[in-house]
């Protein structure tokens, strides 16, 4: 099975190493969404079928929290995977987040095998098929 | 050197070498010119428990650099500029995010601003040698330097 990704981060570096991260690690992707911030982000989601969603929290015009929040409100959390890719290091908010449905946090700089076991864990796609 | 420097010391150093494989040391007093050109500030603030910021003082070189190492592009790409711009927010932007839990623990919930970028010029880049709760440094033995503030 390839993932539909959608990576929101305002950063197009990190962006881009979460998609050369993906790869490294031979997660099997088919469509890889970018999006600069929540509200790009729930726009891909209204228009395309997305399998798992990487967001960062600190961006501008609507963050990430604001972002689980509308997803949460819309149920939309429940169907798509997400995993905070932040460099949030608040245990108070990590759990909050997951309060809401979050299903996993990484903290920046993470490195391929971290992003894979997650990846797994999460979506039960395993990179070894 | 403060306990306060040398975590902000230890911290960058490793995001440095995990983000990009370059290597970060403290600078001697002599190492550090005193005139600078084509620098830039990087910066950003956060506020919660503690509010404070951080400001990051280096030549555009460092930047392009990084850019080339992260993302694996030549250094004579035409967008790696605006790629060493964004790369170099994003390592303060990381280097911000492990230091607010380094200096104070995992409970505080912090906001953090979008990092900008500004020039620098020789007055500014003096006023810093100058600051004692500045740290000078070199990036690949490029001269910089860093501060953190916090109130």
């Amino acid at each position: 099975m390839s993932l539909n990704v959608l990576i929101v981060d305002d950063s197009a570096t990190v962006r881009s190493v979460i998609i050369k991260t993906l790869k490294i690690a031979e997660i099997p992707t088919n469509e890889v969404y970018q999006a600069a911030n929540g509200k790009e982000a729930l726009e891909v989601l209204g228009e395309n079928w997305v399998d798992l969603v990487f967001v960062d929290i600190n961006m501008p015009v609507m963050n990430g929290i604001e972002m689980v929040e509308k997803m949460a409100d819309d149920g939309m959390i429940k169907t798509v995977p997400v995993i905070i890719v932040s460099t949030e290091g608040s245990k108070t908010r990590i759990e909050e987040l997951k309060s809401k449905g979050v299903s996993a946090y990484i903290r920046k700089p993470f490195t391929p095998e971290s992003l894979k076991a997650i990846v797994e864990k999460i979506t039960g796609v395993s990179t070894d098929e | 050197m403060s306990d306060k420097l040398e975590i902000l010391l230890e911290n960058y150093t490793d995001i440095m070498e995990k983000m990009a494989f370059m290597f970060v040391e403290e600078a001697d007093d002599d190492e550090i010119p005193e005139d600078v050109e084509n620098t830039i500030k990087v910066h950003m603030s956060f506020s919660g428990e503690k509010t404070g910021n951080i400001a990051l003082f280096v030549p555009r070189e460092i930047a392009t650099e990084l850019a080339a190492n992260v993302l694996g592009v030549e250094l004579d790409d035409p967008n790696i500029e605006q790629m060493g711009l964004d790369s170099i927010k994003e390592s303060l932007n990381v280097t911000l995010g492990n230091l607010l839990t380094a200096f104070y623990g995992e409970e505080p919930v912090f906001d953090l601003s979008v990092p900008a970028v500004d020039d620098v010029d020789s007055g500014e880049w003096q006023k810093e040698i100058k600051d004692d709760n500045t740290l000078k440094i070199l990036i690949d033995d490029t001269p910089a330097m860093i501060k953190f503030t916090d109130q």
